[in-house]
């Protein structure tokens, strides 16, 4: 597998503080990485970083081979969608992707084809001509996504694309990424909700005060905490690598006549791996 | 690849915007109805006075008006002359004000609604941004100066004021709209709270306009007090040119009025000149600040 992002010793200070410390990763190309960290571990900075948006005091990064500093070529490989949607008043959603379809010189006449099935990709196929600044947050959050894919970037930069979504947005948003792999676009996707990153992402970087503290392989099989609860409410914590490993302990425990009530995890396997890299000190 | 400006795609997004919401349609009783109360004002003024005259003469005969007493048939036709003096001076008040507030927030609303960084990231260089916002909101300006017509055409039909009178003082209000939108354009773009950036570009236009004519009285009275007189090409007199104002020293003699004539032959070179430089100037403030800080810094 090739490599989409690849950084190297990358610093950024501002002033005397370090944002982004000596940060070195790949992330491979097709896949869709969560950023973590807490707030101020350097996750914004970054994507700005990658986006082309703020230059790194040290370091390099490349993406799909090309240098961060190759500003135009960089620009068209990537398709950037920060956390909150700006819009114009006064234009329909279809107006509003055609003036970035403009902007990334695509040509008039493949806009409204392509338009429509960005449109239909992000399910708001019913709101080609709602004015654009009618629109849900969720709703919003979708055109971003359709405006970041208007040039059919090869890497999608998506800065917490979750925050302030209701359920029912957060499940489709995660639909429309995981579609978006399949069609072999990567992604880089920062959020604060774990437990979805874990069901969409195959790879998270794991940043703390601006610093690599742990690169993981979701698709990896690896040790997890789950917790038994026996007749009495008696609780005991087990350790498991595979789901058959699961299965295997609790028919071993029923042959050994506990009464077992309940199997569940604690806390899931991303969640365990955070806890464990990173100590929640504030950069 | 350098975009035309037909292919500007921020330029029918603005027309766009600007035309739909109704928000142009203000400018336009604004620009109309300020002018033509300067006209009507100026029209009355004159006419008084000339009654005045009129009535003050014994045996007052249309046919015998040459040479009746010093008032001649030129001083009736000058009637336009006062009349679009007036109409330029209040067109021009307008403006100072209009422009500020056309243009001054159009590059911090950008900012301030987060739609600057997602342009930035498209092929639109700094250039085509600044193109685009430059000139939507002066043709938008154009068009309200153009919508002046039914009105300037009354002081020119009245008499007194030629046909190049009227194309140089369009040349100049054109002119003056360019570059007092590029000062507000630079102010926009170095400022990211839209109010504060219309307020702060009404204020770098009071100085820009004022600030030179005040400079020069305070050079004349420096010399006065030294008992020098100021001559006609006095080089202090230049001291007024980067005000736009000057500009009308474009125009020479209305009627027989010479109203923008400050400092002869120098002083429109000298106002041309500063035109530029302060429009070009602004321009490239305005654009250093529109490109991408990683840009910036290289």
């Amino acid at each position: 597998m090739t490599e989409a992002i690849v950084v190297a010793g990358l610093t950024k200070r501002y002033g005397l503080h370090a944002a982004v410390d000596d940060l070195s990763v790949s992330i491979p190309a097709g896949s869709v990485c969560g950023l973590i960290g807490p707030n101020g571990a350097g996750k914004s900075t970054l994507m700005s970083i990658l986006a082309t948006l703020v230059r790194p005091t040290s370091g390099t990064a490349t993406i799909y081979g090309h240098p961060t500093t190759d500003v135009a070529q960089i620009r068209s490989l990537i398709g950037y969608v920060p956390d909150v949607l700006g819009t114009y008043s006064g234009l329909t959603v279809f107006e509003y992707l055609s003036f970035f379809a403009d902007a990334y010189r695509i040509p008039v006449a493949d806009r409204p084809a392509l338009i429509d099935g960005l449109l239909e990709l992000v399910d708001l196929d019913g709101k080609r001509d709602s004015d654009v600044n009618t629109l849900s947050r969720g709703m919003k959050q979708r055109i971003g996504l359709a405006r970041g894919l208007v040039h059919q970037p090869r890497l999608l930069i998506l800065d917490e694309p979750a925050s302030g979504l209701d359920p029912r947005a957060r499940v489709e948003l995660r639909d429309i990424i995981l579609h978006l792999q399949g069609l072999g676009t990567t992604i880089l996707i920062s959020s604060h909700i774990l437990s979805e990153l874990e069901e969409m992402c195959s790879h998270a970087v794991i940043l703390e005060q601006g610093r690599l503290v742990g690169f993981e392989d979701l698709g990896q099989e690896v040790d997890r905490v789950v917790e038994v609860v026996f007749a009495g409410g008696v609780r005991e914590s087990f350790t498991v690598t595979t789901e058959a490993d699961q299965v295997e302990l609790v028919r071993r425990l029923v042959e050994e006549g506990r009464a077992v009530l309940s199997v569940s995890e604690g806390i899931t396997g991303l969640e365990e791996r955070f806890m464990r890299l990173t100590k929640g000190q504030l950069n | 690849m350098k975009r035309s400006l037909f292919s500007n795609p921020l330029v029918r997004l603005e027309f766009l915007r600007r035309f739909r919401t109704g928000g142009a349609a203000w400018g336009i009783p604004l620009l109309t109805v300020v002018p033509g109360l300067a006209v009507t004002i100026a029209y009355a003024a004159s006419t008084r006075s000339f009654d005045a005259v009129m009535m003050g003469m014994n045996g007052f005969n249309g046919n015998e008006m040459q040479g009746l007493d010093g008032v001649s048939v030129s001083q009736v036709s000058d009637t336009g002359a006062p009349m679009f003096i007036a109409l330029v001076a209040a067109v021009v008040m307008t403006l100072l004000v209009l422009i500020p507030a056309v243009v001054g927030g159009t590059i911090a609303n950008e900012r301030n609604n987060q739609t600057l960084q997602p342009l930035q990231l498209t092929s639109l260089t700094p250039t085509d941004i600044l193109i685009g916002k430059l000139v939507s909101s002066t043709a938008y300006l154009f068009l309200l100066i153009l919508c002046l017509a039914p009105v300037v055409a009354v002081p020119f039909l009245v008499g007194g004021v030629s046909l190049s009178n009227l194309l140089v003082v369009y040349l100049v209000l054109a002119m003056i709209c360019v570059e007092l939108a590029a000062v507000a354009l630079a102010v926009s773009a170095l400022l990211s709270k839209p109010v504060v950036s219309i307020v702060s570009s009404l204020i770098a236009t009071g100085i820009l306009v004022i600030g030179p004519w005040v400079v020069m009285g305070l050079a004349f009275w420096a010399q006065a007090a030294e008992g020098k007189v100021i001559a006609k090409d006095s080089v202090y007199r230049l001291l007024a040119c980067p005000s736009p104002v000057a500009l009308f020293s474009l125009v020479g003699d209305v009627g027989e009025t010479s109203a923008g004539d400050f400092a002869g032959t120098a002083g429109v070179v000298g106002s041309i000149v500063c035109w530029g430089v302060v429009t070009v100037l602004a321009l490239i403030v305005a654009r250093s600040r529109l490109r991408a800080p990683v840009e910036r810094d290289r």
